[in-house]
């Protein structure tokens, strides 16, 4: 009897004209939302606003403006054993001293040696408001050296605040001498992501001068750390071992030496704010800072997984997926975003590169068809760059899912990328024939197949790996359609060619 | 016994399916809006705006081998958002779009326009479409959004694109993104809008776009560019396009051998080309450019080029004859 009842009930509701139901129910419950960013912000305001400075009034003012001003003159042309007593003067005037200064430095009228000390002179004042002046200075000095000396000072002090916008000006900066001492000062506070900038300038800076500095500094840079090991990433002197080990948080000897505080924090959060405006220059510069910071922003970032804001959540999934290993620390926010349905994507994507240990499982349990077709691709392809073989029978049933083309695609790179790139090389050179995919990631996987110890032992494959990278895109080229069909169908064949 | 039950419990389902199916289930009744996961699904039943989507720079926007060099391969994430965007009326009208994780290669696609917010309940949301029609497969509705400046703010206004039309007198005219864009086909409004999309790559609306004069006075010549017919600046959008004008002595067949000589470009400038202007010609504007060369004493040929990649191969020497698209050639007689 209760069977009959039971199949009636079911027969009953499995027939309700009602719409149908979804499996994944919406995301809100489970990962609470609220104004985060708005509520953050309002609280570093409040605890960081500074006393208002007492600037005298009338004829002590002048009589202030104009020691400052003396000082200033005075250690313009000052012998270098007179130096320290003017700057020891100066500091005792304190931040009353900045605006003075400030507008020495912007002036036109003074000379470059008075600009010169002044810069010094709010180097050694060394607070939140002589710094940023010299932040103002480095941003938008009118002059290279007034910029490159800005930057430099601030890396002889102690405000780790200003790290955040030094990368912002670093993505714009087009003097080279500028370039070189923003990337010092960045490593001053433990952020290496000025490297890259000093590699370039290694290879094309625009002088010689340029060029030997880079050089000097780069070396200088990598000579706190254990050689051999820099050696073994990659290169010492050259600042790729350096770079590598940075980036992916290998030794905690690369961490920052000087912490991190609220004010420090409070500008993450102004980036987080960004990453809500409509224009998407902004929003990338924003994102483009945010990737090259550390552990703080990463913890901010995972907080801000939770903004109410859509556009702020999954920008902040994204700036951690770009951070990579650095960003590990948001791993366990990032996992729980996965129950957001607008953010479970790039949440998905995010966690493929920030190599949690609790990734793989949390990946693998959105594979299946009760979830969205977003967040299933995203997920696929995160397993790969993860990298675990335990997930290939979790991926392996994807590749059935003939509808799909990019579920598809995703699951077979990322076998691939977990060690069986034999069972899926071959259908990835028919996904990307049948033009429903996007080659580019299947030719990186396949790139990075042919480059595997199991291949490289095989007869042929050291001169198909020659060929295939001669098969690359040259950068900055932009092909046509018909070239770049062309030069995709020769690699795979090369592909063919070596498969067992 | 129990296999028994288990068999009598199986056809009282089976009975009660049936009773069910037979009693609650209208068969004229418009089925529940279906899943689609991607735009090759609309083929069937849309072949013609799907052909005529397919050749347009909305279905490239993520394959296009100009696009993936100069936004170096979607490494840095910045140009997903607009090129492979969720659907428009899931992330908000007028809102800046998010990016998309699947389906990337379909560009901007029937599902990026089309495709309306799931129901609170997760079933899918179905089709917006100027009509609304409940036997058609995708069971569109009505909305009139998709004909609104709005609706195409979230990606062309990223560069002002939008902001620029309603800053001209566009609007007043009645004229809109539609209008020159997605015009009517053979202009009858029964026959649907052509999903093409066309803009700078259609040499028929780069010339509609703008009137290129040149004329000599007082011993010097002076070139004209009025934009007459571009709802928003020429060209508009930074980045990639470029107009430029070059001049060149006419004359002896030797003259018409000579090399374009650079006049006068409009661009709006990448955000890391800090020492370029931006000089985009405005809505309606007239712009006035001397050419004061002892060269051009003779009889001269000006012509505007316009290009959908800012950068010539050989920027000392540029070839616009071969590198960009001839959009009006005038001549100035001695």
């Amino acid at each position: 009897m209760r069977a009959l009842v039971i199949s009636a009930v079911l027969s009953l509701t499995a027939c309700s004209p009602s719409a149908p139901q979804s499996s994944v129910n919406s995301g809100a419950p489970e990962f609470p939302l609220s104004e985060v960013v708005k509520r953050e912000l309002e609280k570093l305001d409040a605890a960081l606003a500074l006393p208002e400075l007492s600037i005298p009034e009338g004829e002590e003012r002048g009589q202030l403006e104009e020691e400052v001003r003396g000082l200033v003159t005075f250690l313009s042309g000052a012998p270098a054993n007179l130096r320290e007593s003017a700057i020891s003067d100066l500091v005792a005037f304190g931040d009353r001293a900045v605006p003075i200064l400030a507008a020495v430095l912007g002036s036109s009228a003074t000379n470059d040696s008075e600009r010169s000390a002044a810069i010094e002179l709010l180097g050694a004042l060394d607070s939140v408001r002589s710094s940023a002046q010299l932040l103002r200075g480095a941003e938008s000095g009118s002059v290279g050296w007034i910029r490159a000396h800005c930057a430099w000072r601030l890396g002889q002090g102690t405000q780790a605040w200003v790290v955040p916008r030094l990368i912002e000006r670093l993505r714009y900066e087009t003097d080279g001498e500028s370039v070189i001492w923003i990337a010092v000062t960045l490593a001053h506070f433990g952020n290496y992501s000025g490297l890259v900038g000093l590699r370039e300038l290694v290879r094309n800076g625009a002088t010689e001068q340029v060029r030997s500095i880079a050089t000097r500094e780069l070396a200088a840079l990598a000579k706190p750390f254990d050689r051999d090991e820099l050696v073994n990433l990659g290169g010492a002197d050259d600042g790729v071992g350096l770079q590598w080990a940075w980036s992916t948080q290998m030794q905690t000897t690369y961490q920052p030496q000087i912490p991190t505080d609220d004010r420090y924090k409070r500008e993450v959060w102004r980036l987080i704010d960004e990453l809500d405006a409509f224009q998407l220059r902004g929003v990338d510069d924003a994102r483009f800072v945010l990737s090259r910071l550390g552990e703080t922003a990463a913890l901010c970032l995972a907080q801000a997984l939770h903004d109410a804001s859509p556009h702020t959540r999954v920008h902040s999934a994204q700036a951690l997926h770009r951070m990579g290993a650095r960003g590990h620390v948001a791993g366990p926010e990032l996992v729980k975003a996965l129950a957001d349905r607008e953010l479970a994507p790039t949440a998905a994507e995010a966690l493929g590169r920030v190599a949690h240990p609790d990734a793989a499982p949390a990946l693998e349990a959105r594979l299946d068809d009760a979830h969205p077709l977003g967040l299933r691709v995203a997920s696929a392809r995160a397993l790969g760059f993860v990298g675990m073989a335990n997930s290939i029978a979790a991926l392996r049933p994807l590749l059935a899912a003939s509808h799909a083309f990019d579920l598809r695609q995703a699951a077979a790179e990322s076998i691939l990328y977990c060690g069986a790139g034999d069972e899926t090389a071959g259908l990835l050179c028919e996904l990307i024939e049948s033009g429903r995919v996007d080659p580019k990631s299947s030719f990186d996987a396949l790139g990075w197949w042919l480059t595997e110890n199991k291949i490289r032992e095989r007869p042929g494959s050291k001169d198909a790996l020659d060929q295939w990278k001669k098969l690359l895109p040259s950068p900055g080229t932009i092909e046509s359609v018909d070239e770049t069909a062309a030069r995709n169908q020769s690699r795979i064949a090369l592909v063919r060619s070596i498969l067992p | 016994m129990n296999s028994l039950r288990v068999l009598l419990g199986g056809l009282c389902l089976a009975l009660g399916l049936w009773f069910a199916v037979s009693v609650f289930v209208d068969p004229s009744a418009p089925e529940a809006a279906r899943t689609f996961d991607s735009s090759v699904s609309c083929k069937d039943c849309h072949a013609q705006v799907y052909d005529e989507w397919q050749s347009s720079q909305h279905a490239m926007a993520w394959t296009n081998p100009a696009v993936r060099a100069l936004s170096n391969d979607f490494a840095n994430q910045d140009c997903i958002d607009c090129h492979a965007p969720r659907p428009i009326f899931v992330s908000g009208i007028g809102e800046r779009v998010l990016p998309r994780a699947s389906r990337r290669v379909e560009g901007v696609d029937c599902i990026a326009c089309h495709l309306l917010p799931e129901n609170e309940d997760g079933s899918p949301g179905g089709m917006a479409g100027t009509i609304a029609n409940s036997n058609a497969a995708c069971r569109p509705v009505q909305r009139v959004e998709l004909q609104r400046v709005e609706f195409c703010a979230g990606c062309h206004d990223q560069h002002e694109t939008v902001r620029q039309w309603k800053a001209s007198e566009w609007p007043e005219r009645g004229e809109d993104c539609l209008s020159c864009h997605m015009p009517y086909r053979n202009g009858d409004s029964n026959a649907g809008r052509n999903h093409q999309c066309l803009g700078g790559n259609s040499l028929e609306l780069l010339k509609s776009a703008v009137d290129l004069r040149a004329s000599r006075e007082a011993g010097t010549i002076i070139v004209e560019l009025e934009n007459v017919g571009a709802g928003h600046s020429f060209p508009t959008d930074e980045r990639s396009r470029a107009a430029d004008i070059f001049w060149r002595p006419l004359g002896t067949e030797e003259d018409s051998k000579q090399s374009w000589r650079h006049l006068y470009r409009f661009r709006s400038p990448y955000r890391f080309e800090v020492d370029i202007v931006d000089n985009l010609l405005l809505a309606h504007e007239t712009r006035k450019i001397p050419l004061d060369d002892p060269e051009a004493l003779g009889s001269i040929e000006v012509a505007l080029f316009y290009k959908r990649s800012p950068h010539y191969e050989n920027p000392e020497a540029p070839d616009p004859e071969r590198e960009a698209v001839l959009v009006q050639r005038v001549v100035v007689e001695l």
